[in-house]
């Protein structure tokens, strides 16, 4: 009884609040420093959505990518800005992101989130 | 008889005025034009489009809305289709702005391509370009365009392939997958006013 409550009363705040998202990596960026960045989820799974987004927006590029495989891309975009994404998955896919310092960001420093969750 | 009148019209009047101011309230808030950001003014084409309702939008364009424009929230009933039927699999492309000041757009692949752009001063040649490919779409190169580009080729290898640029958008595809994603060097931008880009997109593996 007790846990049926409190799974009726945390459950869907918790989806609501988005807490089955899962943040992969998240960090900041020094141009110059750090020219690129990849990060990748742990395990295979079937996925939502694999997005990077950063704070604040400004243009860098930026690449998802799924796997089916550790070295197989069935997805791959690259773009201008952030945010990016690509969508749902038919099977389970290892997510992956990355950042393509191009020099022409004016910012001196950034945070970036490598975001996915799963259907 | 005529003052018992006047008792009966008066208060008949007063709440008359009170439904029209209600109905007048209400409808307010609809009627009222919803500002766009600046780079939604900056594609005027594609903003000049009907909007789509949000709950006619597929079902990939519907959770994009959610996802994508985080921090943020996409502005309710504003989505455009700013074309239809492109490339091997006749995908959409659809884009809608935010809360936050974006422009963020979807195209409808079997896995959906979305992303954003905050400002068109950002990118070199006002070119939101995005390059993508995958288990059913070849090679593709798309973006969003501000009202100041005319034209744009995709360089790949050693050639130029003009695409048209419609409603602040253009879509090129390879036509088949032997061309990779090391073949796509950059795009050529061309304004009206005759200035011209180079926008590198060789960004190697890493």
């Amino acid at each position: 009884m007790l846990a049926t409550c409190i799974l009726f009363f945390v459950i869907p705040p918790m989806l609501a609040f988005g807490w089955t998202r899962y943040r992969y990596s998240q960090a900041n960026v020094y141009p110059g420093i750090l020219p690129r960045v990849t990060a990748w989820t742990s395990g295979f799974t079937d996925r939502q959505y694999n997005a990077v987004y950063r704070s604040p927006d400004v243009c860098e590029a930026w690449r998802v990518r799924y796997y089916d495989t550790p070295t197989h891309i069935t997805w791959q975009k690259d773009q201008a800005c952030s945010p990016t994404s690509i969508g749902l998955t038919t099977g389970p896919r290892r997510a992956y992101c990355e950042q393509i310092y191009t020099g022409t960001d004016p910012n001196t420093a950034y945070a970036y989130n490598c975001d996915t969750t799963v259907p | 008889m005529r003052p018992k009148r006047r008792n009966v019209l008066v208060p008949a009047g007063l709440l008359a005025l009170a439904v029209a101011a209600l109905i007048l309230g209400g409808a307010g808030p609809q009627a009222r034009a919803v500002e766009l950001p600046s780079v939604a003014h900056d594609m005027a084409a594609a903003f000049a489009l009907p909007a789509v309702p949000d709950a006619q939008l597929p079902d990939a364009v519907r959770q994009e809305l959610d996802y994508l424009p985080r921090p943020g929230a996409a502005l309710p009933n504003q989505t455009r289709r700013i074309a239809r039927g492109l490339g091997k699999n006749g995908v959409d492309a659809y884009v809608f702005p935010t809360t936050q000041g974006k422009v963020c757009t979807v195209v409808t692949e079997s896995s959906a391509m979305g992303g954003c752009v905050p400002s068109f001063a950002l990118v070199k040649g006002e070119v939101a370009w995005s390059v993508y490919s995958g288990e059913t779409a070849p090679q593709t190169v798309t973006g969003l365009v501000s009202n100041r580009v005319a034209a744009v080729s995709v360089r790949v290898r050693d050639r130029l392939e003009p695409v048209a640029v419609s409603r602040n958008t253009f879509f090129w595809q390879a036509a088949t997958t032997d061309v990779t994603r090391g073949d796509i060097k950059g795009l050529v931008v061309r304004w009206h006013n005759g200035r011209t880009f180079d926008v590198n997109l060789d960004f190697g593996d890493p």
